[in-house]
């Protein structure tokens, strides 16, 4: 039955059969994403002779140190939230609403963070703040290390991801809006008040929403600029990796897990409003001429990308100093990287996982958006796989990371014989960033004609030969921006590897993390570089793939990744509340 | 080229989507050759319809016959059907030629000329090499023409193929159209909601309503024997006013008009639904005059006539009568008589769902 259905395309098969992908994909989600947080859940409850108990959460709130770190995480995701949300709208509404000089280069250069470790900036601020830093002098004392190191650190590397959802708000808006406002008599603060801020209102939820998630969960910046300020991923980290201790390991990673879920949830509830709330019909809006407010906003612009781009340049002439900073004279050593953990072979494999990752994760992603939005599945389990979809996002990778660990480490487990290699770091990478996948996946398969498939079928062609000869060379230019995303945060993700890598098979961003715990603070800085190259390389590599796929022939130039940061954005740089 | 036309039959055919009929025990026979017009208001069931015949849905129940042939259960590819869509899913990836190439198996002998013969056939052989997006809207209807007539299908299905289009694109590619499929001899349902259309270029019209056939058959008979008020209302347009037969051929209604007409099959004292077209009422002036008395309220020039629009006297409704544009009409405010042949007084049971 089944394949007379495949054969036929739409036509109307039995229940059952128009159930069989749908529920196949909802089997895969259930073992690679809802078993392993489970396994994490049950684990968090285990006691020591195995009976399910709260003990472990009662011990952890009764230890004064941990206690401490759930109220360190909260005030850094509120205080990261609140700076940077005014900070990014500036620079966000510089770009789409005036004549702010330099745009390009601007948001260009501001988007680096995207395409490092966390660590980086980290690094950077230490180089030019830590006890031996540059400018540590002009503080008169104070050092960098602490909560505010850590809260700037933060700024910096959620800072670019908050202007990307924030520009794809600003950037719709409708200009009859504007007129319509004008001709009644509405002045520019009016203007602002009544059309501006309402029409950008879910954006700024959603983006608060993903900075907040991204500073409570970022392991990065406390690890290196932490001092004593204890937080939740770093907690995680060190009771499971320093202490192997698993059951409290869960209970902190279950209360990273918590909120998470419930803001991604109302994430993902703005973001459908703010697509319902520009019609097709809307017409673009140019910004007029305005010389006072143009210069102060490209000054503006320029502060933000010199302070955003000084400190990657920090991290990169420290990396070729002799001995940053008292020898600034050029050197190779830190670039010497066999010395260290790791070494180059760390760098290579990076780029093999992001590579595996970006390819399958692509294919993976697409298949599944397929089956639930053009295969016609029961409204039920169409209904499940879209909520387990869209469950990584709501996933800290350390929690995704941990339950992975505790799911397939268990010898008992028949899928055990993953554990330990490279095709569980695949598969957790994969499934850590897959829901902006997703999500770009459909946006560009909704942007298809329904009709396509019935059409094929009427021709008698099935739905594969379908999807091979109409659909996916349709959505060439999409999939090519998911596998870009997929790559690069899988060169620059630390989370979910750090407890899955093989021991063989050392992976770049981790090896940082490694080096920087060693005191090895030149080489880590020199690896975090060649990581950022080789995503700029790759990032450059596809973008001319992509300018050269939509022109050529006539491809439909789907529309580019709505994803979690909504229109306008492309999902390369929309990676959303995944850390 | 052309296979020999072949007649289509649907008996008893239902189809319930969970708790909701969309089709519900239709019966309909389409002689070979022929172009038969499915219509009716949106979710009358007329797209089901279609999507049945051609297989891309299963019915709840009934059959389906091909020249004989049940095909009821057939996937599509084996029902020997062509099917034009709404929006013609022309694959914006691939030449018009490649487009049309699409439904045809790589190893068949001689396929590229065939191809080449169907773009001949549309005349749009020389625009072989483009993609569809540099077509016109009728352009891209006659690709999709060529590549449902690539499978040698017996049965063309068109889901409303011109609604995508400009009113006056659309007058000229349905006369096209009809005159592509009469050189094909080929049998062929479409679905359209527009009566115009239906009128100007079917050989037969279904009128569906909640999923059930009203009327069918040839356009002139429906429109000039609609069985019920429904098909009167819905194909042109047709005054509808309650009233009694009051005598043998004669109507009375609320305000103390009358009109003759013929009640054969009634019986006096019977509540009727009156329904009489626009162009069937004549204007008289001069109140001693029988018919139905009313004042003009407003005019509307419609090129050919102006249509008047009357408030009946005793509230009893308004009228919609043309009038020829170069006859003497009378101004807003007058007082007039309505008159029809009591041929032109059509009778309904039903209810009258537009006045």
């Amino acid at each position: 039955m089944s394949s007379v259905t495949l054969r036929s395309g739409l036509r109307a098969p039995s229940p059952i059969a128009a159930a069989v992908p749908a529920g196949i994909a909802c089997a895969v989600a259930a073992l690679v994403l809802l078993a392993p947080l489970a396994t994490l859940a049950l684990r968090s409850l285990s006691g020591p002779d195995g009976a399910l108990t709260l003990a472990n959460y009662g011990r952890y709130l009764a230890t004064p140190t941990l206690r401490e770190s759930v109220m360190n995480t909260g005030l850094l995701g509120g205080a990261t939230t609140l700076i940077v949300l005014p900070l990014a709208f500036l620079f966000a509404f510089g770009i789409e609403r005036t004549n702010m000089r330099f745009k390009g280069v601007m948001s260009a250069l501001c988007l680096f963070p995207v395409l490092t470790p966390s660590l980086l900036p980290a690094m950077g601020l230490v180089y030019l703040f830590g006890h031996q830093g540059l400018l540590t002098p002009l503080l008169g004392g104070n050092v960098i290390y602490g909560a505010h190191g850590v809260l700037i650190s933060e700024i910096v590397a959620a800072f670019p991801h908050a202007v990307i959802m924030l520009r794809a708000a600003l950037s719709m808006a409708d200009a009859r809006l504007y007129e319509q406002a004008e001709i009644l008599g509405a002045g520019p603060w009016r203007r602002f008040r009544a059309v501006t801020l309402p029409s950008v209102r879910y954006g700024l939820v959603g983006a608060g929403i993903v900075v907040f998630t991204r500073a409570i969960t970022d392991i990065g910046a406390p690890a290196v600029l932490g001092g004593d300020f204890g937080v939740l991923a770093l907690d995680i980290y060190k009771q499971v990796l320093g202490q192997q201790n698993f059951e409290m390991g869960s209970v902190v990673a279950m209360l990273l897990l918590a909120p998470s879920l419930v803001l991604v949830g109302v994430e993902r509830l703005a973001s459908s409003r703010q697509a319902a709330m520009v019609s097709g019909k809307s017409t673009a809006r140019h910004p007029p001429r305005h010389v006072l407010r143009d210069v102060a906003f490209t000054t503006y612009g320029a502060a933000v990308t010199l302070a955003l781009a000084s400190l990657l340049l920090t991290c990169q002439m420290a990396a070729l100093a002799r001995m940053w900073p008292y020898d600034l004279s050029f050197s190779f050593a830190s670039y010497d990287l066999e010395r260290y953990d790791g070494g180059w072979r760390a760098l290579r494999n990076s780029i093999g996982l992001a590579t595996a990752v970006a390819v399958s994760g692509a294919l993976a992603a697409f298949t599944g958006a397929y089956v639930a939005q053009r295969t016609r599945p029961a409204p039920a389990l169409r209904g499940l796989f879209v909520l387990l979809a869209l469950l990584p996002a709501a996933t800290p990778g350390l929690a995704l990371g941990l339950a992975y660990a505790l799911f397939f480490g268990d010898p008992a487990n028949p899928f055990h014989l993953i554990y330990g290699t490279f095709a569980i770091l695949l598969v957790a990478t994969v499934i850590h960033f897959y829901s902006v996948a997703h999500l770009t996946s459909v946006s560009a398969l909704n942007a298809l004609d329904v009709e396509f498939e019935p059409a094929a079928a009427v021709l008698g062609r099935g739905a594969l030969h379908t999807v091979v000869r109409v659909i996916a060379p349709l959505s060439a230019v999409p999939l090519l921006e998911i596998a870009l995303y997929l790559f690069v945060n899988a060169m620059t993700t630390v989370s979910a590897a750090v407890f899955l890598y093989p021991t063989d098979f050392k992976l770049a961003s981790v090896s940082i993390l490694n080096m920087d715990d060693a005191g090895d603070m030149a080489p880590a800085a020199a690896m975090g570089m060649m990581i950022l190259y080789v995503n700029l390389g790759v990032r450059l590599l596809a973008q001319g793939a992509g300018s050269r796929l939509r022109h050529a022939g006539n491809v439909l130039a789907a529309p580019t990744a709505r994803a979690l940061a909504g229109p306008a954005s492309d999902p390369v740089q929309a990676s959303g509340a995944a850390t | 080229m052309n296979p020999p036309p072949t007649t289509l039959s649907i008996r008893g055919l239902s189809k319930r989507f969970g708790s909701s009929v969309a089709l519900d025990d239709v019966d309909l026979d389409i002689p070979g050759g022929a172009f038969a017009c499915l219509i009716g208001p949106s979710g009358c069931g007329k797209t089901t319809c279609l999507r049945l015949l051609a297989g891309l849905e299963a019915p709840s129940s009934g059959v389906i016959l091909n020249g004989g042939r049940d095909v009821t259960h057939l996937p599509p590819a084996h029902r020997s059907v062509g099917m034009i869509f709404q929006s013609y899913a022309l694959f914006p990836n691939m030449t018009v030629s490649d487009n049309v190439l699409f439904g045809m198996k790589r190893r068949e002998a001689g396929r590229l000329r065939r191809a080449g013969e169907l773009l001949d056939l549309v005349g749009l052989a020389h625009l072989a090499g483009r993609y569809p997006t540099q077509l016109s809207g009728g352009q891209q209807q006659r690709v999709a023409i060529a590549r449902a007539l690539g499978a040698e299908p017996r049965v063309l299905l068109l889901d409303e193929p011109l609604s995508a289009l400009d009113p006056q694109v659309r007058e000229h590619l349905r006369g096209e159209l009809r005159a592509l499929q009469r050189r094909m001899g080929i049998t062929t349902v479409m679905v359209t909601h527009d009566q115009t259309e239906a009128l100007a270029i079917a050989d037969q019209i279904t009128v569906l309503r909640d999923g059930r056939v009203e009327q069918t058959g040839a356009p002139i008979e429906l429109y000039d024997r609609p069985s019920s008020a429904f098909v009167g209302g819905f194909l042109g347009a047709m005054n509808h006013w309650p009233g009694r037969v009051v005598a043998d051929g004669c109507i009375g209604f609320a305000g103390g008009g009358v009109l003759a007409a013929s009640t054969q099959g009634w019986t006096v004292g019977d509540r009727v639904s009156v329904g009489v077209r626009p162009e069937g009422l004549r204007i008289a002036t001069g109140a001693s005059r029988s018919g139905l008395p009313g004042r003009v309220v407003s005019r509307e020039f419609l090129g050919p006539v102006m249509r008047l629009k009357i408030m009946l006297e005793g509230a009893a409704g308004h009228a919609l009568a043309d009038v020829a544009t170069h006859t003497c009409i009378p101004p807003e405010g007058d007082m007039i008589v309505l008159q029809a042949q009591p041929a032109e007084v059509k009778l309904f049971p039903d209810v009258i769902r537009d006045a």
